[in-house]
């Protein structure tokens, strides 16, 4: 415990920055998916192969993989963004592939009728999307974004392989210095099993505010 | 294309009369090789109720969706009170023209996280930039006029079907149009709750709007429309009061619809 006590000031650190590469990451992935999401509604065809292909390499490639990729070869082309940098344009890439698909899916939900019915009123198309379809996307989209985000903020360990000093980091530099890897691994457990919970009672609120809204069934055959 | 078989219409190529809401002359809409609308024409003045009744898959649907652009025609013309509607525009200014012609559709198409007056107020404030509270105002009286008023701060799947497309009936009148589409707009609704919106419907139409009704609900075509078209394979075949089409149909396609309508 004293070892605990000690160590938290650097845990603590720790804990805000993968806090806060969480919360860019997620921020920029989820405003690009969506954004792209959207894009495939109004462009052709070239929009919907690239972003296939870039979704084909992104969800593809280990995470680690492209991590190191950006910490260690890109420097090699010119672009060191250093080791919290690397991470997040590593994990805002991964993550923008999946976003990508996450809003496609939540869009395709969105009943036809509803297109139809703004065109028929006369409402241009940008406030359809962001009056009309957009709250009903987000409705669509709740579940499988927060359980991605969990996922996500699990997934920031392994920026420890490109030295950030986030959670998993400090936890392995405190384990070589104290020899206590039952404790400390118990600790960052903790520490992930926290983040992750407070996403998942978002989404129970969330659900619950929807059902209010929405009813059970939202759509007519 | 012979003059005989677009019956009671114009041929010429004149301006459409003033005493013409709105014409629709020889519609043509083609997907891939399929021609879906084989040269559609109507024509109805104003505060008239024109019922088109045909099977399913003859174009109904499409040749409403031209009538009001949701669909692009492939060749014809539209004339809006006598002006000439340009049918190549763009989709930004085709808003314009959509937004005088009011549609209401089979599946009612609320907007589900919207209450029922926050749909009819939706359209006004963003297309006409009406503020909130005249809006509101204006929807008011939309929803006591469907019989809706103490229902206006439900949402729609708090509401019955009937109850929707009143709401939607509404939410289309709150944009002032000239003229009002209905596509079977009571064919989802169980018996009971199909009568609630034909009478809507009835007073609409006693109000003096200008009404084009796809409807199966024949006592409905028979007691409100003017006139009935009658299309068949893309093709308007028979025209006429709702008598002469019921009970005198000539040709053996309206014979067999009528036919299968009545039992
Ligand atoms: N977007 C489309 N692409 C291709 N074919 C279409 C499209 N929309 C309609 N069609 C075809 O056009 C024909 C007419 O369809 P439409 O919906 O206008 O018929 P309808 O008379 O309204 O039928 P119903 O009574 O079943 O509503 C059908 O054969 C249909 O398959
Ligand atoms: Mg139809």
């Amino acid at each position: 415990m004293d070892m605990i006590v000690s160590l938290w000031p650097r845990f603590l650190d720790a804990t805000l920055l993968t806090l806060a590469i969480f919360v860019v990451v997620s921020f920029m992935s989820t405003t690009i998916g969506l954004l792209a999401a959207l894009a495939t509604i109004a462009a052709g065809r070239w929009l919907a192969v690239s972003l296939a292909i870039y979704g084909w390499i992104f969800r593809g490639v280990p995470e680690l993989v492209i991590l190191l990729f950006c910490y260690l070869a890109l420097p090699q082309l010119g672009l060191d963004l250093g080791p919290v940098g690397a991470a997040v344009l590593g994990f805002t890439l991964i993550s923008t592939a999946y976003e990508v698909e996450i809003f496609k899916s939540g869009l395709a939900g969105v009943h036809r009728g509803q297109f139809e019915a703004a065109r028929a009123l006369g409402i241009p198309l940008p406030s359809a999307l962001r009056r009309i379809v957009l709250p009903q996307v987000i409705r669509i989209v709740a579940t499988p974004w927060i359980t991605y985000a969990t996922g996500s903020i699990k997934r920031i360990s392994i920026a420890s392989a490109v030295a950030v000093t986030e959670i998993m980091q400090v936890t392995k530099q405190a384990i070589a210095v104290s020899h206590q890897p039952f404790t400390l691994i118990l600790f960052a457990s903790a520490l992930y099993a926290t983040m992750a919970s407070i996403l998942m009672v978002a989404e129970i609120v969330a659900a619950r505010r929807f059902k209010q809204r929405f009813g059970l069934s939202t759509e007519l055959p | 294309m012979s003059t005989n078989s677009d019956p009671g219409l114009p041929a010429s190529q004149d301006p459409s009369p003033a005493d013409v809401k709105l014409e629709a002359r020889n519609i043509v809409k083609r997907f891939g090789n399929n021609i879906i609308l084989d040269g559609v024409s109507l024509s109805a003045a104003p505060g008239s109720v024109t019922a088109i009744i045909g099977a399913s898959g003859s174009g109904k649907s499409t040749f409403l969706r031209c009538v009001n652009l949701l669909i692009r025609p492939d060749a014809g013309e539209l004339f809006l009170d006598g002006q000439r509607v340009d049918i190549g525009q763009r989709e930004r200014d085709l808003l314009r023209y959509r937004c005088e012609i009011g549609m209401v559709f089979q599946s009612y198409n609320l907007f589900p996280h919207m209450t029922a007056l926050e749909n009819v107020i939706e359209a006004p404030m963003i297309v006409h930039r009406v503020p909130r509270a005249e809006a509101t105002e204006r929807a008011v009286v939309l929803l006591e006029k469907v019989r809706l008023g103490p229902r206006a701060a439900a949402y729609p799947h708090q509401l019955s079907g009937g109850e929707q497309q009143r709401v939607a009936i509404a939410r289309a009148l709150a944009m002032h149009p000239r003229v009002m589409l209905f596509d079977e707009v009571t064919s989802a609704l169980d018996p009971e709750l199909k009568g609630e919106v034909l009478a809507t419907m009835r007073d609409l139409a006693a109000d003096g709007m200008t009404m084009i009704v796809v409807s199966h609900e024949m006592s409905f075509v028979r007691q409100v429309a003017s006139q009935v078209l009658f299309m068949s394979s893309g093709r308007i075949i028979e025209h006429g009061d709702p008598d002469a089409i019921l009970d005198r149909p000539r040709s053996p396609e309206l014979q067999a619809f009528v036919a299968r309508i009545m039992d």
